[in-house]
């Protein structure tokens, strides 16, 4: 596909009749529809009113094109009079190559020595860098929120090498790619998004790491498929999981290892500390961003 | 994983043949989402169903990842099987091509519910039966 010009048309409807517009103007030639606003801040709509996207190619605009969406939307009127309301006005977009401009959005970004990177970026990296090469896709993690930045932090403070890692709610495998990359022996990790243990095993051999890695899909009840108990536990995951799952984190972990947990909210912080206290473990080392909390915890 | 949601993006999309071009392309680009990727796993998992647009829910969460859940069949769609017809009018009001009872209207409205905008169940009922009327189906029973 190669940058190319649209028409966007917008149709204000009243609530409920979305899908109907949607389909009356997709039927009169323009492609799909979008509703609503993903905008931050979007311009407030009229009352009781929605705003439907559809759009078509510049090149085949013409003044009859536009009257002839106009005539198919007002033809609605004789359906329901609700319909009558139904407002089109149209906007040309510039063109662009929508399969490759949204590239733009994502940057290459470092977390300590680890340098993330997209297969199409170009980064300079100094002496002792880690470089780590991740196409963001459908499946959760690829480095950019706090909670999974928080942890790869720990990792490079903490990993001594040789270690096994295992990693509960692995998603794209960042964490436990990040470890092997930082020197641990083996790592695996589970997550029950579809999906997720292929596009982990890819990003483990795209970055050479592929050897000792093993990634399954499904929750915690697969976890006796891998081998416990591991050095290094890591557990991104809502403190819901956290709580629910304490016991299961404690004997997946060594003795002398280390259980690294994010994803939980302030809020949660006590009760998560709390729940591991009852299974034997305290924390150790605590780190905060926004509202996120990341902790270790270790056998006392 | 712990998700946040950074947006939620509703689209109608036609089934095994979506490509990055609007609406798909500005709505999930503007938010670093992988359009191809999306591209790739909407097409693929709707491949069956080529001829329809279906309506999809996508959330984008804060670290640009992203999945989406495809939302209630088209009204328009589950009109034509309660009608027993394959194909609607071409253009609104110019045509007769079936009917369906209040009963099936409802049972639609039942359906769809989650997905419709609509104030109250009576209201879901008239843009089910609009949706008819659009179609040229003649909805018996309801005015």
């Amino acid at each position: 596909m190669s940058a190319e010009a649209w028409v966007e048309v917008r149709a204000l409807v009243p609530h409920g009749w979305e899908e109907l517009v949607a389909g009356i103007l997709s039927g009169a030639g323009c492609q799909g529809a979008r509703e609503g606003s993903s905008a931050p801040n979007p311009a407030p709509l009229p009352l009781g009113m929605s705003l439907v996207r559809s759009h078509f190619r510049a090149r085949a605009d013409s003044p009859e094109r536009r009257e002839a969406l106009c005539e198919a939307v007002a033809s609605l009127g004789e359906i329901d009079e609700e319909l009558r309301a139904v407002e089109l006005s149209f906007r040309e977009l510039p063109p662009e190559d929508y399969a490759k401009s949204w590239k733009k959005v994502w940057r290459p970004f470092r977390c300590g020595k680890l340098a993330v990177v997209a297969p199409w970026t170009e980064a300079a990296l100094r002496p002792g860098d880690v470089r780590m090469e991740l196409e963001p896709g459908g499946v959760f993690g690829t480095g950019r929120h706090a909670t999974t930045r928080m942890i790869l932090s720990f990792l490079q403070e903490r990993l001594r090498g040789g270690e096994r890692v295992l990693d509960c709610g692995s998603g794209t495998g960042i964490l436990a790619v990040a470890a092997r990359l930082l020197g641990a022996r083996e790592a695996a990790g589970f997550d029950i998004d579809e999906g997720s243990a292929a596009v982990a095993t890819d990003l483990a051999e795209r970055n050479g790491v592929g050897a000792g890695v093993t990634f399954l899909e499904g929750d915690f009840s697969r976890l006796s498929e891998l081998s416990p108990p591991y050095e290094v536990v890591l557990a991104n995951l809502y403190s819901d999981l956290l709580l629910s799952h304490a016991s299961e984190l404690e004997a997946a972990l060594a003795p002398e290892g280390w259980l690294c947990v994010s994803g939980l909210n302030a809020s949660r912080e006590e009760a998560v500390t709390q729940a591991m206290s009852e299974v034997g473990l305290s924390v150790t080392a605590r780190r905060a961003r926004g509202v996120w909390r990341c902790l270790i915890l270790e056998r006392r | 994983m712990a998700k946040e949601i950074m947006a939620l993006v509703k689209l109608h999309c036609p089934a095994g043949q979506a490509t990055p071009a609007p609406p798909i392309g500005p709505a999930l680009g503007a938010h670093g989402a992988n359009i191809a990727e999306f591209v790739k796993q909407f097409n693929d998992r709707t491949r069956d169903q080529m001829g329809m647009t279906i309506p999809v829910e996508i959330s984008i969460y804060k670290d640009r990842s992203f999945d989406f859940i495809m939302k209630s069949p088209p009204a328009s769609v589950l009109l034509l099987k309660a009608a027993g017809v394959d194909k609607g009018a071409g253009e609104v009001g110019t045509e007769f091509v079936g009917t369906v009872t209040r009963a099936q209207v409802e049972e639609i409205v039942e359906l769809k519910k989650a997905d419709l905008n609509a104030r109250d169940t009576d209201h879901a009922v008239r843009i089910i039966a609009g949706t008819a009327r659009s179609m040229g189906i003649v909805v018996e029973g309801v005015e």
